[in-house]
């Protein structure tokens, strides 16, 4: 059944799972789902009750994100006592430029699927200069769960959204999160929680018994168009670098990129090596920087980061993807289509050793070069012109 | 004590509230709190005899019509956003005043420009109609219309009728799609 905007039809009964989607869906990965769990004043239910990139899921467990796929899955019965309504959202990456609101895309689609039901709510949103949009509520209404087709939002994002319903956030850097493992309710009187919304929210990877693996950081790009002049073919393309800057436990540091020839090694320090140097772009599989992850105890931190070697810094026209894996944990993907920054250097990611844990903070900085990159984030490297 | 009454519900105002003569209706409504145009809501009211018709175009109460000729019913007066605390729009029946061949008034609120501004109550949060005895400020009866609504545009929200000697409320919840044209039409009003 679909459901247009503010009409609500019964979910039926049994746990039901919530998938945002977008058209065109090649732009969807730099649009982030958060459902907010509410209690009969339409407030969050304490800062556990906003799960999002940063804490896909509540302290109950009833409502768990899979970022990869955009999906929740809501488990009515495991709600806290006194949440009766779950709102779905959708904002704008504000950090990836080029994509200013909810017209860009053609349109959202959220579909609920239950044991014996399927609603699915299609939203044109042609026209909509949203940057934020709540897209459905699940309530509880006289004892039957239901799903209401919204389809409103706000122009400035995530933050007014979330205050909106109560959620105390901070838009500037704010300490990290507390971890979202399962906690006691804090005390009524200690101070409310403020959630960061940047995208300086690091994501803790769990430490798996058999160790991280193999860690793999993938650039892909399209090297732009070849012009053919009147002296011949003309190449306009773009060639991206990937790297890193590694920090190792004992204090030793290191790059590894292509510039410089400096591929490192996987088995031994600095336990990152370089796959091959794809300088076209047309390599289906892109470059691809593998991270030892079973030595990461030999590591402090690693600066994950791409700089255009050749080229003008149109970021939007190489169009790059940045993508990190490692067994067990949800891919983070970054896409890089800055217009025209002029900077001609990107700090993607940011690893560092967290008792063991790999704590992974998106950045999307952009720089000048290498040097005030290094600057910015304290390694102090020595720099010299270098070529390949 | 005011009567809280569900889609549907009947009261005899005489029961509920002996000796009521001048009502004050409180039509409510929650505020849109997201960005985007601005709901713009209509409470009118029609007078309408034993053939479900108005008496005549004036006794028609809304927005550019704030009284009937016979000072029964009067509209204090529209309000744009919704904002504020409690009622959004008022209007007063003078019981004394309502002509005998006036059967039943009929409260409605409409969406102004719903379908340009893709609008309905489905969108429309908390919306009531409370019925209050305007000279001692007591509420007589309430009815939240909850969810009796989805996408529709115009709503009777309920009627005060005749019945016998006795004034009575219906909380009727009933939606209709168009806006306040259809609706007076409905009512016989020549719009």
């Amino acid at each position: 059944m679909d459901l247009q905007s503010g009409q609500n039809a019964p979910v039926g009964t049994g746990a039901v799972r919530v998938t945002l989607s977008a058209d065109p869906a090649n732009q969807a990965p730099s649009l982030d789902p958060s459902a907010i769990l509410l209690g009969a004043d339409g407030r969050v239910k304490g800062d556990g009750g906003f799960v999002f990139y940063g804490q896909p899921r509540d302290p109950s467990g009833a409502v768990v994100l899979d970022p990869v796929t955009a999906t929740f899955h809501v488990d009515q019965a495991r709600l806290p006592s006194g949440v009766g309504r779950v709102v779905f959202a959708l904002t704008i990456d504000s950090e990836v430029a080029g994509l200013r609101s909810f017209s860009q895309f053609r349109s959202v689609l959220l579909a609920l699927d239950g044991s014996a039901t399927s609603l699915r709510y299609p939203l044109v949103t042609s026209g909509m200069s949203e940057t934020a949009l709540i897209l459905a509520e699940l309530y509880l209404r006289n004892g039957v769960w239901k799903l209401r087709a919204v389809g409103q939002g706000f122009v400035g994002g995530l933050a007014p959204l979330a205050r909106n319903y109560g959620v105390d956030v901070s838009e500037k850097a704010a300490p990290p999160l507390p971890s979202p493992s399962p906690a006691p309710a804090p005390p009524s009187a200690a101070p409310p929680k403020r959630i960061d919304l940047t995208k300086r929210q690091p994501v803790s990877l769990e430490k798996p018994a058999q160790g991280f693996g193999k860690i793999a950081i993938n650039l892909n790009w399209s090297s732009g168009e070849k012009k053919k002049g009147w002296f011949g073919t003309k190449n306009a393309g773009i060639d991206l670098d990937l790297g890193c800057m590694i920090e190792m436990a004992d204090g030793g540091k290191t790059v590894v990129q292509a510039l410089g020839n400096t591929f490192g090694d996987f088995d031994r320090p600095p336990f990152a090596k370089l796959l091959g140097d794809d300088r076209t772009g047309e390599s289906t599989s892109g470059e691809t920087l593998l991270i030892n992850g079973d030595r990461w105890a030999a590591f402090r931190r690693v600066l994950i980061y791409t700089f255009i070697y050749e080229g003008v810094p149109n970021w939007a026209a190489a169009d790059a993807v940045v993508s990190l894996s490692a067994p067990g944990s949800p891919q983070l993907v970054v896409r890089l289509d800055e217009h025209a920054t002029g900077k001609g250097m990107c700090a993607i990611a940011m690893l560092e050793n967290d008792g063991g844990c790999i704590r992974v903070t998106k950045l999307v900085d952009y720089f000048a070069g290498h040097e005030p990159m290094d600057r910015a984030f304290g390694f102090g490297f020595r720099w010299v012109a270098g070529r390949k | 004590m005011a009567v809280s009454l569900a889609k549907g519900g009947r009261v005899s105002l005489d029961k509920a509230a002996p000796g009521l003569k001048n009502i004050h209706v409180g039509l409510g409504w929650d505020p849109r709190v997201t960005d985007g145009t601005e709901f713009d809501l209509d409470a009118s009211a029609f007078l309408v005899g034993a053939s479900g018709k108005v008496k005549g175009d004036d006794y028609f109460i809304f927005y550019n019509q704030l009284k009937s000729p016979d000072g029964s019913v009067e509209h204090t007066g529209d309000n744009r956003t919704g904002a504020g605390e409690g009622d959004d729009e008022v209007l007063y029946v003078y019981l004394d005043k309502v002509a005998a061949d006036i059967g039943k008034i009929v409260f409605t609120v409409t969406i102004h420009d719903a379908e340009a501004r893709r609008q309905n109550f489905g969108q429309v949060g908390n919306a009531f109609i409370r019925l209050v005895n305007k000279d001692s400020g007591a509420e007589v009866v309430r009815f939240d219309l909850g969810e009796d609504y989805s996408t529709e545009t115009a709503m009777v929200f309920g009627e005060i009728y005749r019945q016998g000697s006795e004034w009575k409320f219906n909380a009727i919840g009933q939606g209709y799609s168009g806006g306040l044209r259809s609706m007076a039409i409905q009512y016989g009003v020549h719009v």
